[in-house]
């Protein structure tokens, strides 16, 4: 269970989120809203990387943003709407994720053949097309299967192929744990549990 | 003199080098352990930095100086007017450079990296090490930058070194040196030499990185 407490979030003197207060149990949920709402900032503060300036953010009962936090945060994994990809193999960008959090990587064999990544294990992952890169991203958290999944604006370099794959494993794979998806999209509507709309740094 | 310019132009190489190499071992780390801070207690210390790398190397000399000599704290380990007092100070005058350069690097180009690496959960060291490797080239590229920083200073070299002929003499104390006797050719080719020799090292450093 995720829950924000009257969460509230400065940037510059603006206050870009107000007074957000929410629960998430497990399923998906979406956060909707255009460019510059403030989906981001949310993730972000869900995710442990983002400290709120008011309020107060629950994960499982443990305060993120205390000494106690640092076991919770394991399973809380965040993916950047921009991929972020190292100046290496495919493979290595990975299973980077699974080594850090010192987890096996038995799903990699079916994620690698699920989204048809073989033949490119090799190569760097750098020299790729954005949509690529966005998807071994995304299969880097899928990896490790956090019990909390935090999602930015996934779908934005995807092609259709590689979006409905997407769809598809976060709509098969992730029934039992938590998925947040901050997106402008309408692509995950139908299989969202919750949709929430963010206007002027309100969740409504 | 063409016998001296070699043994010159080989000593003020070994010491810069050697200076730089080593600044860069904790440099490096320390530049990239700021860069993942990044909290304002960071930033004090990055702001310190930026103001010691204008820092006189006279002063650093001086500051030197008084500690090695004889009736210094570390008078006893005779490192005075000798080439490894002279890695000292260069060391300590490249070490500010290379943080900020390296501060940079990582602060200001790889926020989403570092974020990435910590929803991972990686440990500070761990996002050392990832982050070097990622940017490994453009670290060393700081290295180069110190490098020719201490090639290039007198302050320290002089008043670590003392200028002693065949033992601590490197090109920038033989100009000054030359220029005091009046030999202003022979100061002004010395210093082409060093100018040639610092792009011809900066040059060939720069390709074998590239190269990599």
């Amino acid at each position: 269970m995720i829950e924000l407490i009257n969460v509230s979030f400065k940037y510059t003197d603006k206050l870009v989120i107000k007074d957000v207060s929410v629960k998430w149990g497990s399923g998906l949920h979406l956060i909707k809203g255009p460019n510059g709402s403030g989906k981001t900032t949310i993730c972000k503060i869900i995710s442990g990387l983002l400290p709120p300036d008011r309020g107060y953010v629950y994960i499982d009962g443990v305060d993120v943003y205390s000494g106690e936090s640092s076991k919770i945060l394991k399973d809380v994994v965040y993916v950047h709407d921009k991929p972020v990809i190292l100046n290496r193999s495919v493979y290595d960008n990975l299973i980077l994720g699974a080594r850090l959090l010192k987890r096996n990587v038995n799903r990699l064999k079916n994620l690698v053949e699920f989204f048809g990544l073989y033949d490119i294990l090799d190569i760097n992952a750098s020299e790729l097309s954005a949509g690529y890169k966005q998807l071994i991203s995304l299969s880097r958290a899928f990896i490790v299967r956090p019990r909390y999944l935090i999602l930015d604006e996934p779908f934005t370099n995807l092609d259709t192929k590689f979006r409905d794959k997407v769809i598809e494993y976060i709509v098969k794979e992730y029934r039992e744990n938590t998925v947040i998806v901050a997106t402008h999209t309408t692509y995950l509507d139908r299989y969202a549990d919750t949709i929430r709309k963010i206007h002027k740094g309100k969740l409504v | 003199m063409p016998y001296e310019i070699w043994d010159i132009a080989i000593r003020s190489i070994f010491i810069s080098g050697s200076a730089s190499i080593l600044a860069t071992t904790w440099s490096i780390p320390l530049g990239i352990y700021l860069g993942i801070t990044n909290n304002n207690l960071s930033r004090i210390v990055i702001s310190i930095i930026n103001i010691l790398i204008g820092i006189p190397t006279v002063l650093i000399g001086l500051i030197l100086y008084l500690i090695l000599s004889r009736t210094g704290p570390l008078g006893f380990l005779n490192l005075l007017y000798t080439p490894y007092a002279m890695i000292i100070g260069q060391s300590i005058l490249v070490t500010p450079l290379v943080i900020s350069f390296v501060y940079e690097v990582v602060a200001g180009k790889s926020i989403d990296l570092i974020e990435m690496l910590r929803t991972f959960n990686a440990s500070r060291g761990e996002m050392i090490k990832i982050l070097y490797e990622e940017y490994e080239d453009r670290m060393w590229g700081s290295a180069v930058i110190g490098f020719e920083r201490a090639l290039g200073e007198l302050g320290i070299a002089l008043m670590l070194g003392g200028n002693i002929r065949g033992v601590t003499r490197v090109f920038t104390t033989t100009i000054a040196l030359e220029v005091q006797k009046g030999m202003y050719e022979l100061a002004i080719e010395l210093g082409v030499i060093l100018l040639i020799l610092d792009l011809l090292l900066v040059s060939i450093i720069r390709i074998l990185g590239w190269r990599r």
